[in-house]
């Protein structure tokens, strides 16, 4: 029984790990060249998958891999330091 | 020694300036070469801060009767920034001390910019003052836009209205339609005056 418990609690931790999808809407995201830092300095995080800023829709999408984690205070800290301001965060499992 | 460092500054001199990125993202380091009609410019800089860099102008200025050329390690200051969701502006000071082998010399310089995804203005007013008496003044004005809006990974293409004022190179204002060009980390802009002067500048970031 106890065996039993343990695979299923393996197996469900595995299955519930899923990667995060960020979006970050910023404020000031008007060229490119000059939010290459946003971009840089958000792919450098461990756990980052991908960074994808987006000057149409202001939103800077970041998808974190299973493991990743990244808090609302460190996106602030990594888009005030680019130089931009943070609008809104919205956060959802894939 | 000093054959090699004037022989890099004079390579280093073809292409230079530094105007409108005095200070980029927290952690970056830029350059900026251009060059113009009797001045050109080379800035190296890395942003400390977000708002903050350090960095360094080798200047070369014709005045007509000779080359004066200047180091100038600098302090450049981004005091205010405003972003909107479609905007940003910015001002910016700067301020250098150096010279060359006749004198020591400081630079102050102000610029005023703005833009959104389609519309850019920005002004310059700079000043380099010797113990020689070699001062230089240095207005500018640009406004420009973008004929085709580009995402985050795309070619982006600008056409600039500059015009430049130098009192005491020059008692007149140049005025010199420019393209930008700018790729991911890479800015590069050309034109040529009314009077057929050429200029070029680039940005760097990385």
């Amino acid at each position: 029984m106890k065996k039993i418990l343990f695979l299923m609690a393996l197996f469900f931790n595995n299955t519930m790990a899923c990667a995060e999808d960020i979006k970050i809407t910023v404020s000031g995201m008007v060229c490119s060249f000059c939010a290459q830092g946003i971009k840089k300095n958000l792919s450098t995080i461990y756990g980052v998958e991908k960074v994808e800023p987006d000057l149409n829709s202001k939103i800077v999408y970041v998808k974190l891999n299973k493991n990743g984690q990244l808090s609302d205070q460190q996106i602030q800290k990594i888009i005030n330091d680019a130089g931009y301001g943070i609008v809104s965060i919205t956060r959802g499992d894939k | 020694m000093k054959k090699l460092f004037y022989y890099l500054l004079f390579v280093l001199s073809i292409n230079n300036h530094a105007w409108s990125h005095p200070v980029s993202s927290k952690g970056l380091y830029g350059i900026m070469p251009s060059y113009m009609d009797q001045r050109s410019e080379l800035e190296l800089n890395f942003s400390f801060e977000n708002n903050k860099a350090f960095g360094v102008s080798f200047v070369s200025i014709d005045d007509g009767e000779s080359y004066k050329e200047f180091i100038l390690p600098r302090f450049n200051y981004r005091i205010l920034r405003i972003n909107e969701i479609d905007s940003q502006f910015n001002i910016y000071l700067s301020a250098g001390l150096g010279g060359n082998n006749e004198s020591v010399a400081g630079l102050g310089s102000f610029q005023v910019d703005y833009e959104t995804r389609r519309i850019y203005t920005l002004a310059l007013a700079e000043r380099i003052e010797s113990e020689a008496d070699n001062d230089f003044t240095w207005f500018r004005y640009r406004i420009g836009v973008a004929p085709y809006l580009s995402n985050f990974e795309g070619f982006h293409t600008w056409i600039i209205a500059q015009v430049d004022y130098m009192p005491e190179l020059k008692d007149e204002i140049t005025f010199t339609p420019m393209l930008r060009f700018f790729y991911l980390n890479y800015l590069l802009e050309t034109g040529v005056s009314t009077r057929g002067e050429f200029s070029i500048n680039g940005i760097f970031h990385f």
